[in-house]
């Protein structure tokens, strides 16, 4: 907030109460008049200290008694420190000038000028002024009572023809100008104001008020800041244009020729660019580049945030894969949508990872596509991969014939979720049939959802070959000895039984199904791995004593230490369970219900399968045998663990995302 | 032997209709105060797929008269520039209003530096469904803010210029259902970025007419139209010193 609309509330509390005052202003006592003081410029009196209000008390006292109240008062109100430049701060420069420059008949600021004082009082019945007698003392002692105007600068009876409450109210219009009309924006009829937004001060810092501006233009064009450069100098030419009446003769002219052009009186606003521009656009646009280490990236990938979730993986095992790929080219991994940020450690340092999502969500949503649009084409990205960032899927809908033109536009799929009466949602149903017409390629890492939208939308096969499903590759390599061997070797099987779980505590992985199972099981532990969702309420209470709640579940680096454990999926719905396939080449027995992809690779001869709608006793059933058998236990995970390394393989990722890449017509 | 032509001044009409009638008589004052000025001045009427009624308002006018069918008014300034003469070229839009002394001052401020410089009204006074003054920003402030126009536009399509600068850039076609429009941004990005300078010539100003419906504009930003990639887009491209 600027001094000047700080200053402006301050202002307006006191204003009725001063103006419209009839006592007899002599009377003010010099307390009150140091707390006015400080109330109507506190940009004067920063730090007000009682050392600080003892020196303006002492030198407001040693005024001459003839001098009221009032006229002090308007006497601080025209002191402009920017007039007075040499002092360290305000106060000092208003020290100085009323210990020395009032005497030595120097002007407060830009609306007071001696000679135009002592021109006027040579017309008026007021004692005149001597040789050497300060004009701003003479005004103070005798001009202000009578409302001589110190300057040719402000013209009473324009400000009450532009302000007829001013007129009405019987105030003096220059001492209601300086004092208050100013600050509340009320503006001289020839200096208009070029409108300003908000993130005006991108462009403009100085927020001095518009008359103002042209007024140390004229008087100290020495002091305008460089930044202020660029508005003063069109506001000055504007103040030229209009004063002299230049633009009112065009605008009649014109207006026998076009009648609906108007006077100059009927414009409303006067615009400079880039001031105006208010969608906040201007504050992003430059705060994007400040924070993008690089201009250019040959590749932009969209999250929604950093997170520990297996999406966050997935944009990362992409952006590694682009730079093996291309290790000549750059990616830019852009978390657009929530600040929400893990420290995970799966970021590749070579691609840059910047947060945008503050000032995305700071923006209209339409804004906000914009924006994205307009960072797409600032970093001349060839291709933007877009998994699971909501804006940049809006964006993707709103402007993918246009983006098309200029990039290749990818989007990832992972599976659909389902509301509890089984009705489908998720990013596939929302943005599949918006964008298919426009989208390069999908990314789907089942064949399960790839062949689902063939099935829903009756895809042609020139649509269903940009359907790509590309399997996320295993971060680890086939454990040896396996975990469950491990185990079995070591004689743990059956000592200590163990069931672990991981995932978010919604419906789709139905952790309520987990505490029913765990009941059923008391004498075995329940690990649980959760990432709590804000938008869902879960009842906790009553949770078995068999379940020992844990964070968030880091796949590489979580597993624990424990004799004997199974792996237990509870997942409601289809999707490539990473968490599993993680596990699964680390030979840990998996107990899964059979859903979607779930079920390509999970079947009974390497894990334990469960019917979708198979009750918690089905599971308890699987659980009991998994972990009471443990040579059968390991025979089923190590087959899995053998299914899952020859699958899930970054070579496989890599050919399929090079041959993806390869086929780019653009740019 | 004829004395070369110093400013072809194009005036645009598509359906303007019965607005169209000041526009023509400020055309006509402007030319007139040009040429009193002792300067050559053609000038030339581009009807790009006309309605009847702006057909009617040409009628007995004694410019030059070419009809284009594009629907497009890029490509119908482009038609315009291809006709010609003039060493200048200065553009009208049917529905706006030039000041008389815009030709005159126009090509007086260009001739500094022909080549580079590219001219424009010093404010533009909207009137109709909007009311205000909007001043044109000079590109060769120091304080000059390019980035801006990654995502607006500083200068209207009323420019004046070298017919050379025109022939070399030509306007671009709107194409609003790839979301591509704004044929005068397009183009101011495309000539500031090799360097042409956009100026605000003093003293000049021109009106503009706001409609509820059916201008370009607003069918452009009705599908927030941007312009078409231009290396001025990039976050690398820096502006040139002057």
């Amino acid at each position: 907030m600027g001094l000047w609309r700080m200053i402006s509330s301050l202002r307006r509390k006191t204003a009725h109460a001063t103006c419209l005052s009839t006592t007899d202003n002599r009377t003010t006592r010099s307390d009150d008049l140091t707390d006015f003081c400080i109330a109507l410029r506190p940009e004067l009196f920063e730090h007000v200290t009682e050392q600080t209000r003892e020196q303006i008390r002492l030198i407001v006292s040693s005024w001459e008694p003839e001098i009221t109240g009032e006229a002090k008062r308007l006497l601080i109100a025209l002191f402009e420190p920017l007039w007075h430049p040499n002092a360290l701060n305000n106060f000092e420069s208003l020290v100085r000038y009323l210990e020395f420059g009032v005497t030595r008949d120097l002007s407060p600021g830009p609306l007071f000028n001696g000679s135009i004082y002592r021109s006027r009082v040579a017309l008026s019945e007021l004692p005149p002024l001597l040789p050497g007698e300060s004009a701003i003392l003479h005004w103070l002692r005798y001009g202000a009572a009578v409302r001589i105007v110190p300057t040719d600068r402000f013209i009473d009876d324009l400000y009450y023809n532009d302000y007829p409450d001013i007129a009405v109210s019987g105030l003096w219009a220059f001492a209601h100008f300086i004092q208050y009309g100013v600050k509340e924006g009320r503006m001289l009829a020839n200096y208009k104001a070029f409108y300003r937004t908000r993130n005006a001060n991108i462009f403009a810092q100085e927020d001095l008020p518009p008359a103002y501006r042209v007024w140390l233009r004229q008087d100290r064009p020495d002091l305008i800041r460089e930044t202020e450069e660029f508005c003063t100098a069109y506001e000055y030419r504007l103040h030229n244009a209009l004063e002299s009446g230049e633009l009112s003769r065009i605008l009649a002219e014109i207006g026998d020729i076009e009648p609906q052009v108007g006077g100059i009186d009927s414009i409303q606003l006067y615009l400079l660019p880039p001031l105006h521009q208010g969608d906040g656009l201007p504050f992003a646009h430059a705060e994007v580049q400040r924070r993008l280490p690089r201009d250019h990236y040959d590749t932009v990938v969209c999250v929604p945030c950093t997170s520990t979730g297996s999406s966050d993986l997935v944009a990362c095992i992409l952006t590694e894969a682009l730079l093996r790929l291309r290790p000549m080219e750059s990616v830019l991994i852009l978390r657009v949508d929530s600040p929400k940020f893990d420290p995970i450690h799966w970021v590749p340092p070579a691609a840059d990872c910047v947060d945008i999502s503050d000032l995305t969500t700071a923006l209209e949503p339409d804004v906000a596509m914009h924006f994205l649009r307009l960072i797409f084409r600032g970093v001349t990205a060839r291709r933007v991969f877009n998994v699971n960032s909501r804006l940049c899927w809006e964006t993707m809908r709103s402007y993918g014939k246009n983006l098309s033109k200029s990039l290749n536009t990818y989007a990832y799929m992972f599976c659909w979720n389902e509301t509890e009466d089984g009705r489908i949602i998720g990013y596939p149903s929302e943005y599949f049939a918006d964008t298919a017409a426009t989208m390069t390629a999908f990314l789907t890492d089942t064949l399960y959802l790839r062949d689902e939208l063939a099935r829903v939308y009756r895809l042609p096969l020139q649509v269903l070959e940009r359907i790509v499903p590309i399997f996320t590759p295993v971060q680890s390599k086939g454990l040896v000895p396996s975990v469950v061997r491990n185990a079995f070797d070591s004689e743990g099987l059956g000592c200590q039984q163990t069931v672990l779980w991981a995932g978010r505590l919604d419906s789709q992985k139905r952790f309520n199904f987990v505490q029913e199972i765990a009941r059923l099981m008391p004498d075995v532990s329940f690990w649980c791995w959760c990432e709590i969702l804000q938008d869902y309420s879960l009842d906790l209470n009553g949770m078995p004593d068999n379940i020992k709640m844990k964070g968030n579940f880091d796949c590489s680096h979580d597993l624990p230490e424990v004799e004997s454990c199974v792996w237990l999926f509870t997942g409601a719905w289809q999707g490539m369970p990473t968490t599993i396939i993680e596990l699964a080449t680390r030979g840990v027995p998996v107990v899964a219900s059979s859903v979607g992809d779930a079920s390509e690779f999970i079947q009974v001869d390497s894990g334990w399968p469960i019917e979708p709608d198979a009750e918690a006793t089905a599971y308890v059933k699987a659980l009991c045998h998994a972990l009471g058998n443990p040579q059968e236990a390991t025979k089923r995970a190590e087959r899995l663990q053998s299914r899952v390394t020859g699958t899930y393989t970054v070579q496989h990722y890599d050919e399929t995302l090079a041959k993806l890449i390869s086929g780019e017509m653009l740019p | 032997m004829n004395r070369p032509i110093d400013i072809t001044a194009v005036l645009n009409m598509h359906a303007e209709g019965v607005v169209a009638g000041p526009s023509l008589v400020s055309f006509d004052q402007t030319i007139e105060t040009a040429r009193q000025a002792g300067l050559a001045v053609e000038g030339l009427i581009v009807l790009d797929r006309a309605s009847m009624e702006t057909r009617q308002q040409v009628v007995g006018t004694s410019h030059k008269i070419i009809e284009t069918d594009f629907g497009d008014p890029g490509l119908a300034r482009n038609a315009a520039v291809s006709q010609a003469n003039g060493l200048f070229i200065g553009f009208l839009d049917g529905d706006d209003l030039w000041y008389r002394n815009w030709l005159l001052l126009a090509h007086r401020f260009c001739l500094a530096n022909p080549e580079m410089t590219i001219a424009h009204s010093e404010y533009n006074i909207i009137f109709g469904m909007q009311r205000h003054l909007a001043a044109h920003v000079d590109s060769r402030n120091p304080n000059f803010y390019h980035d801006f126009l990654r995502y607006n536009n500083y200068w209207d399509s009323l420019s004046f210029a070298l017919r050379n600068i025109y022939i070399q850039y030509p306007f671009a076609l709107t194409d609003r259902d790839l979301g591509f429009g704004h044929e005068d941004w397009h183009w101011n990005c495309l000539t500031l970025s090799v360097g042409i300078d956009h100026r605000p010539v003093p003293g000049t100003v021109h009106f503009k007419r706001r409609r509820r419906t059916g201008s370009n504009l607003n069918q452009n930003n009705a599908v927030n139209a941007i312009p078409w990639m231009t290396s001025m887009a990039s976050f690398e491209w820096k502006m040139l010193s002057p």
